[in-house]
């Protein structure tokens, strides 16, 4: 039933990828695999033949011989399937068609064919390679169709011989809301058929008609020789399978906003209370966890002031004293916005930058009510670092203050 | 749930967006609230992030100011009651709180005490106090609730001594308003008693507000000089049977008022008999019968000279009012 | 039901030719395939039946169990008695499983040309170098008898090899 359905899907795509010429269009032939079990194969005649010489009163004897006993190997099924990376294939946010490469081997001693199928396993299932994390976080969005064996959509294998193999990979999307270290684990399956696609039964034989592995009669009798269940199939079952994962290489960003009142016009700096007049701090902060994957590149950090605020042009510094405009600036007045790398190999690390909110393309401007940094000019392009890029560890923090009104 | 709170939310931040601008600045228990937006590119496409929505409450600045309306010292006259000084109390803070109003009347550095009678409210906001409908205020039964930037007209009603004043005298009247969640010195916090139940924080004006009304005693002093001089018929000055005396009274105003309806009589002394014909009021002969003139003689009362001044001011001509009588 | 009855078929065939072929000695040989299968008995106990290896699903990785009965129909004892079984193509010899009563068992790792007790066949390699054969390098195994097999004489010897 699947695998009609699969075929029908698989038809017109395949048409398509022979229109635009696609190299790959065809699929490969088999090949060998790396460790072959070298099996006797199916339908070989073993036969046993004892001769024996012996003497009668001293003078020998025509040497007489056995009848020649034989049996037929039957088929041993066997399918393997075999994840081809050492651990999860890292992808991005957002990204689609994402490759699991794995190999599909007839470990066994016949021509046979195979079935496959891809399953998307549920959060949750444990993750197929050592490290974390343990179990998988998301289901990434298999694409139809989402087989492709030897580069060609399908999901059928051509006609294997034994100890030979085919690439088979799956192909998925990966959602734009995925964070850094998110795992998404899927499986392939291989369900052994004869080459002509009928169902393989234990016990039953099948004819062999034809190529390197023809005789005449029966195969005899095929046994499931899969005596390990796979990570999707049970022991014996003529079915292979494997799991592999999906793991999302990304910034890891945490992003918070603090708002400390720092100054009343009352109290100034003891128990000062957010009352009108008041100055409050606000003190945003971007870290890409020094555990993340992968840089990431700011491109904007947007604040919007609410019409109870006024944006404290100078970055005042709280001090037991008023009135407001007796109070310092901690630059120079008209630089209301600091910018602060830390945990950076930036020549700028730990040293505060200061911006004016001015409308002047200095990379922070106040648009009312939208205060605006913009980091591929707050923190430009320099030695390692693209313009507004934090890579792992690194610590970008803007403190700006606002008036109560 | 969560669709209630984000509402709940918006209905707040509507609330804000549409609030005009207070001179007593942002209401107290204004949630200001928001989350910066970040956009950034991983490797993949850009991604738009927000930080957590920080929360800054407005907490409550308690200010309060009384001021003193009437355009000039209320002009009382002695005895006078229910003199009305007119005040207005002002919330100048952030949040809405009801005021203690307390009136005073015994005040240091005036000439005369009043008697505080009531303070009524302005209950139809016209600035003027009309007895029967405004209210009476009964502390801590009505105290004013004023909203931030409200206020309320507050009249404060005295009165005034009969006796011991003199005409210029001044009586103050203080009117007190003092917010029922606290007052002290400015700073002074009072946790979580705002609106909302933020902070509350008391403002420049202690949380109290005291201003002083001003009655002024407002008297005219009418003084008479009476002077006979005595002729007999020899010609010379003996009181003798006969003799004639001229009596000439002076009536002079004094004082910061009008003595309105000023009616001078003079008894004819005994044993002596009216001149007919001699009454004169500033050297004009009047009549004397009771008739349209000012003056009559033994008209209005049997046996006295009867003079009507009308009003008299300070500033006024000196009255000079003058009769013979002959002594019997 | 069509391939089955081919089968059967084709077995009463081999048996027939056997028969004509091994007629002519008076010490007649008989090899039999067999396996030994493991099945649950009427008492639902495992039970080890051994079955003809034709008619058992025997796929690489099984063990033969490959069996040589005699009998001896001659008037006159018969003497150096030796029966030898070439490896079957396609088995590797399982170590220690040679059984013969009253027989001197050796083994070859030259195709015949050689015998040794186990252990102490030598094979050489590539490079000439003599070293001792393992099981899976025997080609041929014998049965030497000591003694000999008076008229009448029947008995059986057998080694166990498994399907590459």
């Amino acid at each position: 039933m699947n695998k009609k359905l699969a075929l029908k899907i698989a038809a017109p795509l395949l048409g398509i990828a022979f229109a635009l010429g696609a190299p790959q269009g065809a699929q490969a032939a088999p090949v060998p695999t790396a460790s072959p079990n070298n099996f006797t194969q199916a339908c070989t005649q073993i036969s046993n033949t004892a001769t024996v010489n012996f003497t009668v009163g001293g003078v020998g004897q025509t040497p007489g011989a056995s009848n020649a006993a034989s049996f037929q190997v039957g088929n041993r099924a066997n399918v393997l399937v075999v994840k081809q990376n050492a651990a999860p294939v890292s992808v991005v946010p957002g990204s689609a068609g994402n490759i699991l490469t794995f190999k599909v081997i007839n470990a066994g001693n016949y021509r046979q064919r195979y079935n496959l199928a891809s399953l998307v396993k549920a959060i949750g299932t444990a993750n197929p390679f050592a490290g974390l994390p343990a179990n998988s976080t998301f289901t990434a969005t298999e694409q139809v169709p989402a087989i492709y064996v030897d580069g060609a959509p399908g999901a059928v294998t051509a006609n294997i011989d034994p100890d030979f193999e085919q690439t088979v990979t799956i192909l998925a999307d990966i959602g734009a809301a995925q964070v850094d270290g998110d795992l998404s684990v899927h499986a392939l399956t291989a369900t052994t058929t004869y080459t002509t696609g009928a169902a393989v039964t234990q016990g039953a034989g099948q004819s062999i008609v034809g190529g390197a592995l023809a005789c005449t009669g029966n195969v005899g009798d095929v046994v499931f020789a899969d005596t390990v269940a796979g990570p999707d199939d049970a022991v014996r079952d003529a079915v292979g399978s494997d799991r592999d994962a999906y793991k999302v290489c990304s910034s890891l960003l945490s992003f918070s906003k603090t708002a400390t009142t720092i100054w009343d016009p009352i109290n100034y700096t003891t128990i000062q209370k957010t009352i009108p007049g008041a100055l409050v701090r606000y003190v945003v902060t971007v870290s890409n966890a020094g555990a993340a994957c992968r840089s990431a590149v700011l491109t904007t950090i947007t604040d919007g002031l609410s019409g109870n605020l006024t944006m404290d042009a100078n970055l005042k510094v709280a001090a037991a004293a008023g009135p407001l405009t007796a109070l310092a600036d901690e630059s120079a007045a008209g630089k209301g916005f600091k910018v602060l790398v830390t945990g950076s190999a930036r020549a700028l690390n730990g040293v505060a930058q200061y911006f004016t909110t001015a409308n002047d393309a200095d990379g922070v401007e106040l648009l009312a009510p939208n205060i605006t940094a913009t980091l591929a000019t707050v923190l430009p392009v320099e030695g390692a670092y693209l313009a507004g890029e934090i890579k792992p560890g690194e610590t970008v923090t803007l403190t700006f203050n606002v008036v109560i009104n | 749930m969560r669709r209630l709170i984000l509402t709940a939310t918006i209905a707040i931040l509507a609330c804000l967006s549409v609030s005009s601008v207070y001179a007593a600045g942002t209401p107290a228990g204004t949630v200001i609230s928001n989350a910066a937006k970040a956009t950034y590119t991983s490797g993949g496409p850009t991604v738009t992030t927000n930080s957590n929505t920080v929360n800054v409450i407005v907490a409550e600045v308690i200010n309060v100011t009384v001021t003193w309306q009437d355009a000039a010292n209320v002009t009382v006259s002695p005895g006078q009651t229910n003199a009305v000084l007119i005040f207005k109390v002002t919330n100048t803070g952030n949040g809405t709180e009801p005021f203690l109003l307390t009136g005073n009347a015994t005040v240091a550095g005036d000439q005369f005490d009043p008697t505080l009678a009531s303070i009524y409210l302005d209950t139809n906001g016209n600035g003027a106090y009309d007895s029967g409908t405004d209210t009476l205020y009964v502390p801590n039964v009505n105290n004013p609730n004023l909203a931030a930037d409200g206020f309320v007209n507050v009249f404060v009603l005295a009165n005034i001594p009969s006796s011991g004043v003199l005409d210029g005298n001044l009586g103050f009247a203080t009117l007190t308003a003092a917010s029922k969640t606290g007052t002290g010195a400015a700073g002074t916090i009072f946790a979580l008693q705002g609106d909302g139940g933020v902070d509350a924080i008391i403002g420049a004006s202690g949380g109290s507000a005291i201003a002083t009304g001003k009655y002024v005693i407002s008297s005219v002093l009418v003084s008479i000089n009476k002077a006979a001089t005595v002729s007999d018929v020899y010609g010379g000055t003996r009181a003798i049977t006969g003799s004639t005396i001229r009596y000439s009274m002076t009536v002079t105003a004094t004082g910061s008022g009008t003595a309105v309806g000023v009616v001078i009589t003079d008894v004819i002394p005994a044993y002596t008999a009216y001149t007919a014909g001699t009454l004169k009021l500033n050297a004009v002969a009047l009549t004397d019968n009771k008739d349209g003139d000012a003056g009559d003689v033994g008209g209005t009362t049997a046996g006295t000279v009867t003079v009507s001044l009308g009003n008299l001011t300070s500033a006024s001509a000196v009255q000079t009012i003058v009769f013979n009588v002959t002594i019997n | 039901m069509m391939k089955k009855a081919l089968f059967i078929l084709a077995m009463l065939i081999f048996t027939a030719t056997h028969a004509v072929a091994a007629d002519k000695s008076p010490l007649e040989l008989v090899s039999v395939n067999e396996v030994d299968i493991t099945v649950k008995n009427s008492k639902g106990v495992d039970e080890v039946q051994r079955v003809d290896a034709a008619k058992a699903k025997v796929v690489p990785g099984d063990t033969v169990i490959f069996t040589t009965r005699y009998s001896y129909a001659g008037g006159k004892p018969a003497t150096d008695v030796v029966i030898t079984n070439p490896m079957p193509e396609h088995m590797i010899y399982t170590d220690g499983t040679a059984e013969g009563k009253g027989t001197r068992i050796e083994f070859s790792a030259d195709k015949g040309a050689s015998y040794a007790p186990a252990g102490k066949v030598k094979i050489k390699d590539a490079k000439g170098k003599e070293r001792v054969a393992a099981a899976a390098d025997y080609t041929h195994i014998r049965w030497v008898f000591k003694g000999a097999l008076e008229k009448g004489a029947k008995g059986e010897v057998f080694f166990r090899a498994k399907v590459k």
